[in-house]
């Protein structure tokens, strides 16, 4: 599990995006859209515990963790603490996620086998996340800024009205994503993507990921149940979040490296 | 009325086949919340290993290993208490031992105060930020009767200690007291991990009614560290007094012998994120170090390091040091990793090992298969060279292949 990239926060806000007031159709750009679907999300912090099931041919591998996480301004830190599978259990991934896109985000991992805080790169973005069909940038919390936007057109999805939503790395970012691009289908009531593509270089379908178990907690529209599909190797991964719980009152010592030993 | 009867009866199924086939297309009709899983204090992890070792060049087994490891926890509110035991069982080693050793690895008690934090007991505190090696990590000492960690990573054990952390905001500040040393553990005589100067002492025990012995420290040591981690930087500064990886021989009217040598040693580090990569840096000084050729002085050490993820599932990790002695021959080199992951990430397969001048070197080839999440199987080929005289001599003829099976609990 080398060379972690941004973890956590987008774990943890990825798959919230709360309703608010539905968007005026007609005036929308791809920006705007966008920076909608980042704004609500009004919660200051968050936890929950993530189930994460990888299907691979007859190999089913689970995981468990602990999510946490917190905005301080426009930055974003998370905490994940692994629970299974049993090599892992204790092992601690602290991330601060910052907005602006030439800032290195800082990544500190705790190993208790070691009694070691270690700080790592975020080169590995690329990576997989926990051996499943996410990659460390899949989960991360992607700022606005870090890609250009689209809005190509409207589709209905599983009978859901959504925005067409294609997003671009820039240039700084371009060199640290496996994708090209990605193809939102923005449900236009609750913003939630329901359904992203991702493509590569070669403008390869490569990756699908679906949202659903949608539900309002707190007074924010959260997606429970991912699934990532990577139809060329034939894998799947189910994620699952419960005890969902938003603005606790979090203080920014829980993000403090003195917290990844507790 | 029959009519209408049959009709509601045909709506009726119709929507029932309905539902059943919305059911039955819901992908997110799955729910992985395991109802069994209780929340209890209690927890027990662990391992059974079995590891099988053959010499390369002189033929024969080094090691045919089975290994149970036990680590048994328990958290409540603030408090934890962990230990972790070993038993194992070596077929390949009854020309030095017993092929039975049990090991007691760690065991503490842990308070996560509000202000303190304080653990008492065996344990592991690690100081420094380099990787491979570490010029303030004297706490954990190293295991000599199984060297090799990998190729660029000793083994080393936990020690019995009071350890105390406090939170000073912006940064921390540890302090750490070994009441009875580091738990340093020597080679068995005979042993392939031996140094030939132990051997050579051990060899005279009895003979025309010489006495000789290697000490080993009980006396207590301790250190203080302060940290802070911060906005794309860590720095540090710490300082230790105790005993070194190093021992004196000693020449008295009764006894000849090594005896540890205890040593202050003062430290800075600091680790950044540039360039989508981690930068490493220790820098030290030790006044009164023992040098290679047995003269105490001042020993100099930096450890520059760079690492970094490449793409999806490549790592490389490259660490320069020098060790620079006023009273003897200085020692350079170098530590290094590059590891790839295959065959969706299941397989981790690559190369480490150290370089160092006057010959020495460890080179390390491996593969680790992650089997499903429980079974872990690797394979490895370990090989040594030095020159004579130096540091890694008595481990050049134990190039080894291993393979080795890991079930985890």
């Amino acid at each position: 599990m080398t060379g972690f990239a941004k973890l956590g926060g987008g774990l943890i806000v990825a798959a919230v995006l709360a309703s608010g007031t539905a968007a005026a159709e007609e005036a929308l750009t791809g920006l705007q859209l966008a920076e909608r679907m980042d704004a609500v999300d009004h919660s200051k912090d968050s936890e929950r515990l993530a189930t994460m099931v990888i299907e691979r041919g007859k190999q089913r591998l689970t995981r468990r963790m602990r999510l946490t996480g917190m905005k301080i301004g426009v930055d974003e830190r998370s905490l994940i603490a692994f629970d299974e599978p049993a090599d892992v259990r204790g092992t601690k991934y602290l991330s601060w996620v910052y907005d602006d896109p030439t800032a290195e985000d800082d990544l500190w991992v705790f190993f208790p086998s070691e009694n070691l805080i270690r700080r790592i790169s975020g080169g590995g973005k690329k990576g997989s996340f926990m051996r499943s069909d996410f990659a460390n940038e899949d989960i991360e919390a992607r700022a606005v800024a870090d890609d250009t936007h689209e809005l190509t057109g409207t589709a209905t999805l599983n009978g859901r009205e959504c925005y067409l939503l294609e997003s671009t790395p820039i240039a700084l970012k371009a060199k640290d994503s496996n994708y090209a691009r990605r193809v939102s289908w923005v449900d236009k009531e609750t913003l939630i993507a329901l359904k992203i593509e991702f493509y590569d270089r070669r403008d390869r379908l490569i990756k699908t990921l679906s949202q659903g178990g949608i539900e309002q907690i707190d007074g924010i529209w959260t997606a429970t149940k991912l699934i990532m599909e990577t139809p060329r190797r034939g894998s799947r991964t189910l994620m699952q979040y419960s005890e969902v719980r938003y603005d606790q009152g979090l203080v920014a010592g829980v993000f403090d490296q003195d917290a990844l030993k507790r | 009325m029959f009519r209408r009867f049959l009709a509601a009866v045909f709506a009726g199924v119709l929507s029932l086949v309905a539902a059943g086939a919305r059911s039955a297309e819901d992908p997110f009709a799955f729910d992985l919340n395991d109802a069994s899983t209780t929340e209890s204090p209690w927890a027990l992890s662990g391992s059974v290993e079995v590891r099988h070792q053959s010499y390369t060049e002189q033929g024969g087994e080094l090691s045919q290993r089975v290994r149970a490891v036990f680590e048994p926890e328990w958290r409540h509110g603030r408090w934890l208490a962990f230990m972790q035991t070993t038993h194992e069982v070596d077929a390949a080693v009854d020309q030095f031992r017993a092929p039975y050793r049990g090991d007691f690895l760690q065991g503490f008690l842990r308070y996560d105060g509000d202000v303190v934090d304080v653990t008492v007991g065996k344990q592991r505190i690690n100081w420094g930020v380099a990787d491979g090696r570490a010029t303030i990590d004297r706490i954990n000492a190293f295991d000599l009767r199984d060297p090799i960690g990998n190729a660029r990573t000793p083994s080393r054990r936990p020690s019995t200690a009071l350890h105390v952390q406090t939170d000073l905001g912006q940064s921390q500040l540890e302090i750490a007291y070994l009441p009875f040393g580091p738990d340093r553990k020597l080679p068995e005589w005979n042993s392939p991990w031996e140094p030939a100067a132990f051997s050579e002492l051990r060899q005279l025990r009895g003979a025309d009614g010489c006495q000789a012995e290697i000490e080993d420290s009980t006396t207590p040591e301790g250190g203080v560290r302060w940290f802070r981690y911060g906005r794309g930087l860590d720095v540090g500064a710490a300082v230790y007094h105790g005993s070194l990886a190093a021992y004196r021989r000693q020449e008295r009217v009764t006894t000849l012998g090594f005896e540890p040598v205890r040593a202050t040693t003062y430290n800075l580090s600091l680790a950044l994120s540039a360039l989508s990569s981690s930068w490493r840096a220790e820098v030290a000084y030790t006044p009164r170090a023992l040098a290679p050729n047995g003269r105490t002085g001042g020993l100099q050490q930096v450890i520059a390091g760079w690492d970094r993820s490449i793409g999806a599932g490549t790592y490389v990790n490259l660490q320069f040091y020098s060790d620079r002695f006023e009273a003897g021959p200085d020692e350079t080199g170098a530590t290094f990793a590059v590891t790839q992951e295959a065959f969706d990430t299941a397989v981790e397969f690559g190369f480490r090992g150290q370089v160092a001048n006057r010959g020495q070197r460890i080179l390390e080839g491996y593969a680790d298969w992650n089997r499903t999440d429980r079974l872990h199987l690797v394979a490895r080929w370990v090989g040594f060279s030095a020159n004579a005289g130096t540091a890694l001599e008595p481990y050049a003829e134990n190039d080894f292949f291993e393979l080795s099976a890991r079930w985890a609990f």
